[in-house]
């Protein structure tokens, strides 16, 4: 068995015991405190804490504090540990209160843009691998704005001299519309970016049909750069996914932390010395 | 004034940026001597020895800003040793070698575990940051990219010296290690130290001062520059090159270690004598390939011609008989087999391994001729030692000793990684690399935590490009990789990029640095990069002096009309985060598992790694 499957057999074989080990104990624990709810509250706001850690420990290189890597996998299999605790402390219910309900409702956003971002941190990288040539997420609007000014010289400058309008007026109506076209995230990050793009190149050949052989090599370069624009899209969306998740994760974590810790007081507050 | 050199400038982002006040001079090569403690009077007394008089040294042959005394005021200092002080410790990097002027030393013959144990070395404990020195880099950072003190360097070029200052270390007891441990003792005058200085490897020997004696400890760059014009200089250097560097090297191989362990258990004679006279006498020294090898393979790169095999030398050819069992002494082996019209790399051997033993052992097993399976080429520049087929058979195989387990593990045609990806490897020269940073790109997510990392344990300024040559999954990214033999000190005239003594990084001291960029020029990985120093108001540094035509003149002021107004470049690459105490940052920042720092040395290493 390779690394990477023995790793994570092992881990979710530990997520599965740990999960065990807290129903168990919440459950022995709710009859002799008094409260349901007291072990596996503690316990989840325990384990958010050390999962908010993280970023701290990621601003922190400097001090040895334990790879990144480990903090990761700890923070992969913890976030799963605390879905379980999450079930349980609902009592396997729908929050009624305004307040629990928007608590409950964070989590699960934290929860859930952690997931989807696990998946895509496993499946986008190497999909841009297959993109080819690596490009810096920060340059793509540039060198797609290079792109449109290569086809524009190579349309409307090279192919001035005693051409027909044809090639002008395709690149007018077809190619340029393509250029400007705001790349569609969702479709590129589902794989189905590339139906636009095919469609664009199936119009070259049928145009391909009235040209001829200079406006016909013209016409193959310009489907060789809208093919490198239709790769940035999907270079941009990819990487600009992976960025932009943590931008809902991190956020929102912070939203649970004010939430959970408010909820803390409040449950202390009114429990009448219950706790 | 033109645009360019006005007191303006644009840096890298686009900011207009003055021009720093600091008054300094332009760096050069002396401005942090070896040791500050060189005075006049020594230069004069040692222009009187034999070892530098005109018999030996026309003086004539050096120039006017690189005179004889110059270099020995500067590249050089005098050590005045006791007895019992040790001069070389075993397993450190050297950069500089030494002339015993008098008095005796003593050079420790054994190696491993028959010889001094570490502790006898007094080896210190590898200076690293405090907890609250790492903690204080929160706040201690500069706010501007590649900010320095400037004032700094002003004065560190009058007040401080360079590298040859450290703290002295004694044997415990002298007595009873001369007693107990196999040493040879070496009288005046004799240099030592040399091989470690100039092939840029660690020292193989301990050496220690047998009663009072004087050295003179020259930095690898003033022993360079004289070799240049001392013909005698160089060829004894040469000639010992190959004897000592031989001798030493069959000492070290585990082909010959029963004949060195056995016949020295009880002997006190010198170790030429013990490892069988018949090995160093027959074993031929060879070198394969071009000197010129960063050059030339510069060269290759650039024209897309790097994967023709032919620019390589072949040591030994497939369907050849062999000759003899080949050890690699230095460089790199390309091992390959005939695969239809082109061959096929199946490994590379790095110094000390060996090539066509499993054909040698067969032919003496079964007593017909057995042709070599593989051919071996030179990867650049490449010495091995040739130890002749009856020589091989006589004192390694009829000896009983089991050859199998010193082999690398490896199988005929099916090489353990990727081989498209080997053959990346190995046409690139990446195999040079000792820390060599890999990135699986399959599961990089392009986070750039590795390089946020890199700044933040580098005072804001990363110290790689997450850029870099790509094979399927894998990016060899452009960071310093601490090379085997690392070309890029070469011609570094101030020794600034060297070998940190006890780990062996190859790091860069930013005081010595002249910004003259060879290092940067020579490095054929791109991983060193010049930048422009800035002062703690974010401007640039301009220097307000250069230095005179020759040593004694005083420095000339310059303007901003002159040519050589131009900003004080350093040169800055990867140092492994040597003073940290998490090691290289990079690696552990990355969340995903993606980067590693890997010894492309190792093919084992490296083939567990990419299969993980």
């Amino acid at each position: 068995m390779k690394h990477f499957a023995r790793r994570r057999l092992v881990a979710w074989v530990i997520t599965l015991l740990v999960v065990a080990f807290i129903l168990v104990i919440n459950q022995i624990s709710a009859g002799r405190i008094g409260s349901y709810g007291f072990t596996s509250g503690w316990t989840l706001l325990a384990l958010i804490l050390f999962l908010a850690a993280y970023n701290l420990r990621k601003s922190l290189p400097f001090l040895p504090l334990g790879s990144s890597t480990s903090w990761m996998q700890l923070h992969i299999y913890a976030g799963f540990v605390t879905l379980a605790v999450f079930i349980v402390h609902v009592r396997f219910q729908i929050p009624n209160g305004v307040f629990e309900g928007l608590l409950a409702a964070t989590y699960l956003l934290v929860f859930l843009s952690g997931v989807i971002g696990l998946v895509m941190t496993r499946s986008f990288p190497a999909r841009l691998t297959m993109l080819g040539e690596e490009v810096i997420f920060e340059q793509i609007p540039v060198l797609r704005r290079e792109l449109q000014m290569k086809i524009e010289a190579l349309v409307l400058v090279e192919n001035s001299a005693g051409q027909s309008s044809v090639t002008a007026e395709f690149y007018r109506d077809q190619i340029r519309p393509y250029l400007l076209h705001h790349c569609d995230l969702l479709s590129h990050l589902t794989r189905g970016g590339s139906a636009r793009w095919h469609r664009l190149s199936g119009t070259i050949d049928d145009q391909k049909r009235y040209m001829n052989d200079d406006e016909q090599q013209l016409l193959e370069e310009v489907r060789q750069y809208t093919k490198q624009k239709h790769e940035l899209d999907t270079r941009f969306a990819l990487q600009g996914a992976l960025k932009l998740w943590l931008f809902v994760h991190v956020p929102a974590t912070w939203s649970l932390l004010i939430f959970a810790v408010t909820h803390m007081i409040l449950v202390y507050a009114w429990s009448g010395g219950a706790l | 004034m033109s645009a360019s050199r006005s007191a303006k400038h644009w840096n890298r982002k686009g900011h207009k940026s003055g021009m720093s006040t600091v008054q300094i001079t332009r760096p050069h090569r002396w401005n942090v001597p070896f040791s500050d403690q060189m005075t006049d009077e020594d230069v004069a007394r040692l222009l009187t020895l034999h070892l530098f008089s005109p018999d030996c040294i026309d003086e004539s042959k050096f120039t006017r800003r690189m005179p004889l005394a110059g270099i020995l005021k500067n590249d050089a200092r005098l050590r005045r040793c006791t007895e019992g002080e040790i001069i070389i410790r075993e397993g450190d990097w050297g950069n500089s070698a030494f002339f015993l002027l008098s008095g005796a030393i003593r050079i420790e013959i054994e190696r491993g575990r028959h010889g001094f144990p570490p502790d006898l070395l007094g080896r210190s404990p590898v200076k690293r940051r405090s907890l609250l020195q790492s903690i204080a880099q929160l706040w201690n950072r500069s706010s501007h990219e590649e900010q320095r003190n400037a004032e700094h360097y002003s004065q560190e070029t009058s007040t401080s010296s360079g590298q040859g200052q450290d703290t002295r270390v004694y044997l415990q007891d002298f007595s009873t290690v001369v007693e107990r441990y196999r040493t040879t003792r070496i009288e005046a005058v004799e240099f030592f130290g040399e091989q470690s200085a100039l092939g840029r490897i660690e020292r193989t020997a301990s050496v220690f001062a047998d009663g009072d004696c004087e050295l003179l400890e020259v930095r690898w760059q003033g022993l360079r520059d004289i070799m240049k014009r001392a013909p005698w200089l160089r060829e004894r250097i040469d000639e010992r090159f190959r004897t000592r560097g031989l001798t030493t090297f069959l000492r070290n191989s585990p082909f010959f270690e029963h004949l060195v362990s056995e016949e020295t258990k009880d002997s006190k004679t010198p170790q030429q004598d013990v490892l069988s006279e018949r090995v160093i006498r027959e074993a031929e020294f060879e070198s394969y390939g071009s000197f010129d090898q960063v050059d030339r393979f510069t060269r290759l790169v650039e024209s897309g011609n790097a994967t023709n095999l032919a620019h390589e030398a072949v040591i030994a050819g497939e369907g050849e008989y062999p000759n003899g069992v080949i050890l690699i002494r230095s460089g790199l082996g390309r091992v390959s087999h005939q695969f239809n019209n082109g061959h096929r790399t199946v490994s590379y051997l790095t110094p000390g391994q060996a090539f066509g033993v499993e054909e040698v052992v067969e032919s003496w097993r079964t007593g017909r001729p057995v042709h070599l399976r593989h051919s071996l080429r030179a990867i650049g520049y490449v010495t091995a030692v040739v130890i002749p087929t009856a020589v091989f058979e006589d004192v390694v195989l009829d000896a009983g000793v089991d050859v199998s387990q010193h082999l690398p593990d490896r199988s005929d045609d099916e090489p353990q990684m990727d081989p498209g990806l080997l053959e990346f490897l190995v046409e690139r020269r990446y195999v040079n690399g000792t820390q060599s940073m890999l990135i699986d790109l399959n599961r990089c997510t392009r986070c750039d935590d590795c390089v946020r990392a890199c700044a933040a344990t580098h005072d804001n300024n990363p110290r790689f490009l997450r850029h870099g040559p790509v094979h399927g999954q894998y990016m060899v990214a452009n960071a310093c990789m601490h090379c085997a033999d690392p070309v890029c000190m070469i011609q570094c005239p101030t020794g600034a990029i060297h070998r940190n003594v006890v780990e062996g990084q190859v790091v860069i001291n930013d005081t010595t640095c002249i910004g003259c960029s060879a290092c940067a020029n020579n490095c054929p990985y791109d991983a060193i990069r010049m930048v422009q120093i800035r002062d703690d108001q974010g401007q640039l540094v301009f220097p307000t002096q250069i230095p005179g035509e020759t040593a004694e003149d005083p420095p000339r002021p310059i303007t901003p009309a002159m040519k050589e107004w131009e900003p004080i470049e350093k040169a800055t690459k990867c140092d492994l985060c040597a003073d940290q105490r998490t090691g290289p940052a990079c690696v552990n920042a990355c969340p995903h598992d993606a980067l590693i720092r890997l010894n492309l040395g190792s093919h084992d290493t490296a083939a567990e790694w990419l299969n993980r």
